[in-house]
């Protein structure tokens, strides 16, 4: 590939150009160059913040848009994009959504650094490049489908396209020709055709078909410009690195005025300090949710792994046949189970299966450590497209541990027999049943069936392959039932196993994560209460949230200029004694015009900066507490964490609580009528905090004890409110005592008694009650009432908003220029005729208004003025080609064929 | 008998199981090299064949079949034309082969269509046996020869058989002199078994892999070699073309009561127990089932549970205890009877309390979950507001779309509904499905912005309009049909 491309960095002066051979081997140039959007001088540090954007908010989006457009070569991409991603995720997922997804594209783009100087020829790149994309792919997916699996298919997507005859692009043909050839040995035909045709990228925006090959496509009319282009003010952040600190400052904390330019030199460190923040939060909150997932799931690892192990004695003893020739042949009339295939099912009782595919992998390592082979097979192995040869070769390939030509159940039988010294069991893991296809599934449970009983119909061998199969059941138990033909599920001797519902799993790294201070780093009331809303209404899925999280870490530690200070709040226990010494330092005086202390702060103001930091994280321990402690009053009437922290984190309500609004409520609502609505939805603001002041008002006196008993583990080391609640423990205790009393002495009394009792435990009751309100009134101070907050909190909902669910109106908005004038064309559209009628539009169109369609950034923040001419060509020439390849994937257009290279046919007419 | 249980021949010889204990003390990791299989492995492989009493006795209720394919077979080395026995699931097709072919102690080739899942590995199966080749890590797994096209097939199978034969010949000649081998084949013909034939109906290539298989025995012109088919279904139901003669079909009865009732009876310890529990149990079952995979794994946990209140297995019952007993299972022989058109997969319905302690609390909960009402898995509220779209969609007419949304006309809603209703699900554009979940959630919007505190589904479903109520009623009543 000997095509040239001019690369434009808009954001250096003068449009300094680089020349690319993209596939000739110098690939110090080309990686280069895809670093070359945060190559300048300071930017270089972002870069890998960024990536971390990138994928975290992988769902679309725009924010982080760094635009870089090569047109031959991303049409051609997205054309393979398309095909490939059809012929892999098969039709349960669209293809076109994914592909569709302009942030999908950027993070390929910026993925593109594999192609590096190791990889010797082109080819070679371009395996790497495909194999990065597979990877991708299955990040953006969030499958931990292996790349392999990818390529296997991707071959076959390869054998579709040449059949078809259709021109391919390079990075489409060449890996299996060469495999293929060199199977076949050499035939002179195929070899000069793939030649011709990988060398070319067959999409040009020339008038006539550019000669490709000679490599100077840029001596066609329009040259090809690789832009660079932030669409938001990443990029500026990007920039010289102090004037943008300042400009980020000004923007964001509006607090801080931009005159302080004098400490230019120590923003650089600021920055590093602010970069490494952010990867100790990170890496804190990853291993935080891993710890808090695994805890979840051990016990029922344990468990799942004990029922392998008992399973497997059960068939290898039922396998053990009593020498009786007669009887053997007869396995199913004696035994019943032996005929059946030992099954779990692992309820996961979340439809979403995206968060459970880590746990599964998870699950299967597990048992891998204790001894069985394992093989985890996912619902895209029991496509009915691909049958029961799909699956039977992926069982294979994961059990056998090396690529089977045909693969076989018979292959598995002797795969056991040799390995007989380890008499290990076979576990195969089918992650979600749900969407497996029936039919497949059902004749691979038989086929399954087989193996265990070709080999129990022979006397002499007492062990057969002792296959157990593991179900992920996103549903119902009812599933397998409804899926399975019955012939297959009177084959099945299930068990049943709970993995912790999501629900769950969402409080327990909520309670870990955000709740308790890990990272030095929390999120407002208005972010939690928008990642509330996304986990209810929208995804539901783990994944999502954390991404979200990310998101949002991403976003403060970019935005906020103060979050170098962080790193004081991370040093745990050490300040708990109050000696401020133990934080790095003082805070900055800068910290002084955080709105916050503005408007809170009275005392004298260098002593707020000493002790801000000590007294935020006191501050800190206690609203984590109290909530914690609320949590477990209301964790036996289901009121989850999620609702609670969102609550307890509002700022309103917190204020609203010095007026009494807490002591209020339980009066003018008696407790007797409150009972029933638990569970229900509480139609006033911050009820639900009062509501489950109310519960302990009613708790019984065993689950009050209890409850108590909690208090006080939780409350240790929180000296304000331990104090107070071990009294009441004692007090409690006593009361016990007197309770257990009256059952030894005479009857009467007891009744006597009784009246009596009530009244107490009613009185213990209230003060539990009042022990709480007090608690969740004094101590309970959200984030953002805390001066200083803005350090660590992150508060800007709408860029998350805007970064983790994107801004589709705006994409279609783009591409509609582009379709009304392709509905000026008939069947065929020249190309080049329609940029010319898409440029002059947009050329005529006054500056002002393509700037208000948010497509770029407004004038004053790019350098248009410098080189108007040059950068709105390449602009324009690149949103041309993005519209094209949109217009492509919705399926409106059919890209140029091999005999009209520069024409694209319109498929879809009268829209 | 169900006819999936089948042995693959050809990995069963006796000299392999005795390398296997030897090797079982070394180190686990060593991969046993499995012995190479010898002409005598196309037999069945056993020290004595099966004496013909031992073979009707081996096969309840299938004695006039054995006698039948017996005849069909008719003596040693005979030119046999193809057999085509067929017959509902689990009436014991395979296991009535295969013992045959023990007590005749014929070489015979046996691949079934259910593991061979198309025509390559069904070659290639054919194949492996017939050239005594077993796949193994040595040889990464792969069969002997490869093999996709029909016309290879025919070459290979015809030199692989008469490679065979004329051994089995020489064999022939030559094991008379020496005994001491054990068994070899009788006979030299080669019988291929093609078991669920049935299965090939569905394959790719079925419309000429069938007739290349029924004609398999006049193409090949080998005088050796006989073909069998087992099947499900009737020869009827393969689309045939005239070209080859019809095999001989063999039809394999559904079992009789009393012939289940042998088969429940064989291997029991306690036959008088066995027998009374039979006799509460097999009658009913019968009129529901008289297959023999389904009603053994119903009666399995019956068994068991019959057995419970006894302390000695080993008892004779008296009529008393037979009153007791039966009173003891009576209560669960109604829901198994259901079980089995619903299909038994309950779970730890045997398991018992094995380690019950943990689940006890969710086993609980699951039986509630059984109550369409209740949804105890997670789904997000989009989620459940497009499936209630799909579903109003799938079900109303597109012209109730707009009076379901007002509230005009409910009689007439009513009757449609149920009309609907029992039409069953309908297709839908995909515009249509948009549009009903646009609405949903914009009300239900609507109604979350007024109390922004609202917590789960219930809640946000309960909104100000009173329109949107009658819709949701509506849903509710509809999906609680379903």
């Amino acid at each position: 590939m000997k095509e040239a491309m001019v690369a434009v960095d808009e954001g250096s002066d003068g449009g300094r150009k680089r020349t690319v051979d993209w596939n000739s081997g110098e690939e110090k140039n080309a990686d280069r160059n895809s670093h070359s959007m945060v190559a300048d001088d300071g930017r270089r540090r972002w870069s890998p913040l960024m990536k971390e954007a990138m994928e975290a908010g992988s769902d679309g989006g725009s924010v982080l848009g760094l635009v870089k457009v090569c047109p031959p070569f991303f049409s051609n991409r997205r054309s393979w994009l398309s095909r490939f991603l059809q012929a892999t995720l098969c039709s349960s997922r669209s293809a076109v959504g994914i592909a569709s997804n302009p942030l999908f594209y950027h993070s390929l783009l910026l993925h593109q650094s594999p192609l590096s100087p190791s990889s010797q020829s082109p080819i070679d790149s371009q395996v790497v490049h495909i194999n990065y994309i597979a990877k991708i792919i299955c990040q953006k997916k969030n499958k931990l489908a292996s790349v392999e699996k990818f390529n296997s298919r991707f071959r076959y997507a390869q054998v579709a396209g040449s059949t078809n005859g259709r021109s391919q692009s390079s990075i489409i043909s060449v890996p299996t020709r060469t495999s293929t050839e060199s199977e076949a040995g050499p035939s002179p035909v195929a070899k000069s055709s793939s030649q011709s045709s990988t060398r070319a990228f067959r999409i040009s925006v020339g008038k006539r078909r550019t000669t490709a090959l000679d490599g100077t496509l840029s001596s066609g009319r329009f040259p090809f410009f690789v832009l660079h282009r932030g669409s938001t003010r990443q990029q500026r952040i990007k920039k010289s690195v102090g004037r943008t600190c300042r400009n980020v400052k000004v923007n964001l904390s509006s607090s801080l005025a931009a005159s302080h330019e004098a400490e230019v030199v120590g923003d650089q460190l600021d920055e590093n300090l602010r970069m490494k923040n952010f990867h100790n939060a990170w890496v804190k909150i990853e291993s935080t949710i891993k710890d808090v997932l695994h805890n979840i799931n051990a016990d029922v690892f344990n468990e799942i792994d004990g029922w392998v192990h008992r399973s497997f004695g059960a068939i290898c003893s039922s396998g053990k046949p009593d020498t009786n020739k007669a009887t053997c042949s007869y396995p199913i009339v004696t035994d019943v189970t032996a005929k059946q295939i030992f099954t779990a099912l692992v309820v996961m009782n979340n439809m979403e299966f995206v968060d459970d595919l880590q746990t599964f992998a998870d699950l299967g390592i597990h048992l891998q450590s204790h001894g069985c082979h394992v093989a985890n097979l996912s619902s895209v192995d029991f496509s009915a497209k691909n049958g029961i040869g799909g699956c039977l070769k992926s069982l294979s390939r994961q059990i056998l541990k090396g690529s089977i030509d045909a693969a076989d159940i018979s292959i598995l039988a002797s795969w056991y027999m040799e390995q007989e010294n380890s008499k290990r069991p076979v576990v195969v893991i089918v992650e979600d049943m749900d969407r497996c296809s029936g039919p497949v599934l059902s004749d691979f449970i038989l086929m399954l069936r087989y193996s265990q009983l070709i080999l129990c119909l022979n006397s002499e061998w007492v062990i057969k392959i002792p296959v157990l199969l593991i179900l992920g059941v996103a549903t119902t138990l009812d599933a397998p039932k409804s899926i399975l033909s019955s012939k297959a599920v009177q084959h099945l001797s299930p068990f049943k196993f709970f993995l912790g519902s999501p629900a769950d799993r969402l409080d327990a790294i909520i309670e870990a994560v955000l709740v308790k201070p890990c990272s030095g780093f929390l999120l407002g009331h208005k972010v939690a209460a928008f990642i509330r809303n996304c986990f209810l209404r929208q995804d539901g899925t783990l994944t999502s949230l954390v991404r979200a999280v990310k998101m949002a870490i991403v976003q403060h530690f970019l935005m906020e200029p103060l979050s170098f200070i962080v790193k004081g709040l991370l040093d745990e226990e050490v300040t708990q004694s109050g000696e401020p010494t133990s934080l790095s330092e003082a805070w900055p005086k800068q910290a002084l015009d955080l709105p916050s202390c503005m408007r809170i702060l009275s005392e004298p103001k260098t002593e707020a900066l000493l002790g801000g930091a000590s007294k935020m994280k006191e501050l800190l321990n206690l609203w984590s507490c109290v909530v914690l402690c609320l949590y477990d009053a209301g964790k036996n009437q289901k009121t989850t964490l999620l609702d609670l922290y969102y609550e307890a984190l509002d700022p309103k309500l917190y204020n609203l609580r010095h007026t009494e609004y807490l002591e209020s409520q339980p009066d003018s609502q008696r407790p007797s009528s409150t009972h029933g609505l638990h569970g229900q939805s509480f139609r006033n603001k911050g009820s639900l905090i009062g509501h489950t002041v109310r519960q302990v008002r009613d708790l019984p006196p065993a689950a009050l004890f209890q409850l108590l008993e909690k208090w006080v583990k939780q409350t240790d080391g929180v000296k304000e409110m331990h104090e107070k609640v071990k009294e009441l423990q004692l007090q409690e205790k006593f009361e016990d005592d007197n309770l257990k009393e009256p059952a030894n002495r005479s009857r009467r009394q007891t009744i006597r008694n009784n009246g009596n009792l009530d009244k107490r435990t009613k009185e213990l009751n209230q003060k539990a009650a009042a022990l709480i309100s007090c608690m969740a009134r004094d101590h309970m101070q959200p984030i953002e009432c805390i001066p200083f907050h803005e350090i660590v909190c992150f508060k800007n909902v709408d860029k998350l908003q805007a970064a983790l669910l994107g801004d589709p109106r705006r994409r279609i908005q783009l591409d509609l220029l582009e379709y009304t004038l392709a509905q000026e064309h008939g069947d065929l559209i020249n190309l080049h005729d329609w940029y010319q009628s898409f440029r002059s539009i947009i050329f005529q169109r006054p500056v002002k208004e393509r700037h208000r369609s948010k497509v770029s950034p407004s004038p004053k923040k790019r350098k248009t003025t410098t080189e108007p001419q040059n950068i709105t060509e390449a602009s324009v020439q690149a949103r041309f080609c993005r519209a094209v390849t949109e217009l492509q994937i919705t399926g409106l257009l059919r890209m140029p064929s091999k005999r009209r290279p520069d024409y694209v046919q319109r498929v879809a007419f009268g829209l | 008998m169900s006819k999936e249980e089948n042995p693959q021949v050809t990995r069963r010889t006796t000299r392999l199981s005795a390398s296997s204990v030897l090797n079982a003390n070394e180190s686990a990791t060593k991969i046993v090299n499995l012995p190479p299989l010898t002409l005598r492995d196309l037999v069945f492989g056993e020290e004595e064949p099966l004496s013909f009493d031992g073979l009707i006795s081996s096969l309840p209720g299938r004695r006039n079949q054995i006698l039948e394919i017996l005849r069909l077979l008719g003596p040693v080395n005979s030119p046999v034309s193809p057999l085509f026995v067929y017959g509902g699931t689990s009436t014991g097709k395979t296991s009535t082969i295969l013992q045959v072919f023990r007590h005749l102690n014929r070489p015979f080739v046996y691949s079934s269509c259910r593991t061979c899942y198309n025509s390559r590995q069904l070659f290639e199966n054919i194949l492996n046996q017939l050239l005594l080749h077993r796949k193994s890590e040595s040889n990464g797994y792969s069969s002997a020869k490869k093999c996709e096209k029909q016309a290879d097939f025919v070459n290979l199978l015809k030199e692989a058989l008469m490679g065979v034969v004329d051994n089995l010949k020489g064999n022939a000649g030559r094991s008379s002199s020496s005994k001491k081998t054990g068994v070899s084949a009788s006979g030299s013909t080669v019988y291929l078994i093609f078991d669920s034939l049935e299965l090939v109906r569905d394959w790719d290539k079925s419309s000429t892999i069938l007739p290349l298989l029924f004609k398999l025995h006049d193409i090949l012109k080998v005088p050796d070699v006989g073909v069998i088919f087992i099947s499900s279904s009737s020869l009827d139901t393969y689309h045939s073309d005239t070209g080859f003669v019809d095999p001989i079909p063999v039809y394999v009865p559904d079992y009789t009561e009393e012939d289940l009732r042998q088969i429940f009876m064989r291997n029991q310890s306690n036959s008088k127990l066995r027998s009374s529990f039979l006799d509460v149990v097999l009658k009913p079952f019968c009129r529901v089932t008289r297959r023999l995979d389904e009603l053994s794994t119903a009666l399995s946990p019956l068994f068991k549970k019959y057995c419970e209140p006894l302390d000695d297995l080993g008892v004779v019952p008296d009529e008393d205890t037979k009153r007791r007993l039966f009173s003891y299972l009576q209560p669960h022989i109604a829901p198994a009877l259901n079980e089995i058109f619903r299909v038994r997969s309950q779970p730890s319905v045997e398991t018992g309390g094995r380690d019950n302690l943990k689940r006890k609390s969710s086993s609980k909960k699951f039986g509630v979950s059984d109550s369409i009402d209740e949804i105890d898995f997670h789904m997000s509220i989009s989620a459940k507001y497009l499936l209630i779209s799909a579903f109003l969609a799938s079900r109303n007419p597109a012209t109730l779309d707009a009076s379901l949304s007002s509230e005009k006309s409910m009689d007439l809603k009513e009757a449609s509904e149920q009309e609907q209703f029992m039409k069953g699900p309908g297709t839908f554009p995909l515009e249509r499905l948009l549009a009903i979940f646009q609405c949903i959630t914009s009300v239900a919007e609507y109604s979350l912005e007024e109390e922004a505190a609202e917590t789960g589904l219930d809640g946000s479903k309960e909104p100000k309009v009173p329109t949107f109520k009658v819709f949701v009623q509506k849903i509710a009543v509809l999906t609680s049909f379903t």
